[in-house]
């Protein structure tokens, strides 16, 4: 049942020492075998301000809210690529929340790998956060024209 | 019995004659399936069956003969789309028809209406335009060409639009520009670097097809600086050489040294309009050959003017009207047009926008005159 999920990540907000939100760069290819600094695989290619009392509240807010989530979303034909992942440091260590907005996915992932992807319905919300944190970023806005 | 006779064998020559056409066409069928796909592949494997078998009935129905390039699994790549459309062979009466079933996506540069296909990777580097496709079909003789694409259309980070490869330009617009202004004219001082520190080897790389890749601190410093390039960003040279280093370190295990010492000029320059600055003049005949060619395609002069200088250098330049001239894409060897130098300097005369013509390869012969020659085209989109 992914629910568990969300709280875990949402106790992890409240208890972490540290959260960070990385922007990641996908669908980075590798020549070799090698894929640089990466989160689940995803290259990293920056780092946003810690995140404010403010923004940990309406994260709390959107994660823990039924109707962020879309239950019979149909499956697309687009490879799940996050544009951002956030970290906390839990009490089970650490664990992140990928934010994908080409499929309107996001997924928890905890000791290297995806443990639940879920369709959420929150597209604006997300974007709004996410132009909060990289404010003027360009594949943000480009989202809001589709 | 006579009349019948008479009438019939004329008739029986035309029915004959008609099925004779129709079985020196054919139908040239291009499916590529992503089945091997966790989320999609089962749906992907239907389309295919589905799709295979509808191609299979048309030809049967139209008496076209079907030559059959069908991809699925781990035979659905970039690699294999390209080695079937340098491979495909049609004639005039042909039909093609292409389709594709797997994950799709765009850049947020990209113009096109169509998106680019996924073909069973998660690298950008590996997909390709639905149009590119069809552009390399408009350039064969058949009848009729059919592309069709059964993916996504979204928006995905970090996907580089491919236009610019798939029409074998490279195009300068403002963000590009500004970055490289920002780059190469705002900074004064010294750097350098090296792929690899003391005591460690350096090594070059190959694409998961087996070409060379080239030297892999040269991948991933031009990857670093084409990131900050095509984004727009106004990063500067400690940024471009730390992801060079870092990735070059991790991925090969030789770790780049470099020493940046610069600092930013006073005056700022801002990015304008990249100009071709080529002129038609060599009355002292001493412009290189790639320079006269990049005048002709100036649209700064009257296109009267570029034509005449067109006929008076074509001879100069070339061995022949009938050299062979290929323009590649921004990799160096990704062969966009093939045309005869006449042709080549025809086009030239009505260029809008060249910024400027790579001479990327070339044979000569005694007399200097091209016998070959390999051009790569930028054109500017500056608004």
């Amino acid at each position: 049942m992914f629910r568990h999920w969300d709280s875990a990540f949402v106790n992890g907000l409240d208890g972490s020492k540290r959260v960070v939100v990385y922007k990641l760069n996908p669908l980075a290819d590798s020549v070799a075998s090698g894929k640089g600094r990466s989160i689940v695989g995803f290259s990293v290619v920056g780092r946003a301000q810690s995140l404010t009392v403010e923004q940990l509240a309406v994260l709390r807010f959107i994660l823990g809210n039924e109707k962020s989530y879309v239950y019979d979303a149909p499956v697309v034909k687009t490879l799940f690529a996050p544009y951002f992942a956030i970290e906390v440091n839990g009490e089970d260590g650490d664990m992140y929340l990928l934010l994908a907005f080409n499929t309107s996915e996001l997924a928890f992932a905890k000791e290297g790998k995806i443990v639940k992807k879920v369709a959420w319905g929150c597209k604006d919300l997300l974007v709004q956060f996410g132009l909060e944190l990289f404010p003027g970023d360009e594949y943000l806005s480009s989202i809001t024209m589709y | 019995m006579k009349k019948f006779l008479v009438c019939y064998f004329p008739l029986l020559a035309l029915c004959m004659l008609h099925a004779g056409e129709a079985f020196s066409q054919s139908l040239h069928a291009i499916v590529f399936a992503d089945t091997n796909d966790p989320s999609i592949g089962s749906g992907d494997k239907q389309d295919f069956v589905n799709m295979t078998m509808e191609m299979s009935t048309i030809a049967s129905a139209t008496g076209l003969h079907l030559e059959k390039y069908f991809y699925s699994g781990s035979n659905c790549s970039k690699s294999n789309l390209m080695g079937v459309l340098d491979r495909l062979q049609t004639s005039s009466g042909d039909v093609v028809m292409f389709y594709y079933s797997g994950h799709g996506t765009r850049s947020v540069q990209d113009e096109s209406d169509y998106p680019q296909m996924c073909l069973g990777s998660h690298y950008d580097n590996e997909f390709v335009p639905l149009e590119y496709v069809l552009r390399r079909l408009e350039d064969m003789p058949a009848r009729l060409k059919i592309v069709f694409g059964d993916c996504c259309n979204s928006v995905a980070p970090g996907v580089t639009s491919k236009e610019q490869a798939s029409k074998g330009f490279t195009v300068l617009s403002k963000s590009p520009v500004n970055a490289y202004t920002n780059l190469f004219m705002n900074y004064k001082g010294t750097i350098i670097a090296s792929g690899s520190q003391k005591g460690e080897n350096s090594v070059t790389l190959n694409y998961n097809d087996g070409s060379p890749a080239g030297g892999a601190f040269t991948i991933f410093f031009l990857r670093s600086l084409q990131f900050v390039v095509s984004n727009g960003m106004d990063a500067d040279w400690d940024i471009v050489l730390s992801n060079a280093r870092e990735a070059t370190k991790n991925a090969v295990k030789h770790t780049p040294v470099y020493s940046v010492d610069v600092e930013t000029t006073v005056d700022r320059h801002e990015g304008h309009a990249p100009e071709n600055a080529a002129t038609p003049d060599d009355t002292d005949g001493l412009q290189a050959p790639i320079d006269l060619l990049t005048a002709i395609g100036n649209d700064k002069y009257d296109i009267d003017l570029r034509i005449e200088v067109m006929e008076r250098t074509l001879p100069v330049v070339f061995a022949s009207p009938d050299v062979k001239v290929e323009s590649v894409g921004r990799n160096g060897t990704t062969v966009v047009s093939t045309e005869r130098a006449k042709d080549f300097m025809l086009r030239l005369c009505t260029l809008r926008n060249l910024v400027n013509l790579v001479e990327v390869d070339f044979k000569r012969d005694s007399n200097g005159k091209y016998t070959y020659l390999k051009v790569h085209e930028i054109y500017k989109d500056y608004e």
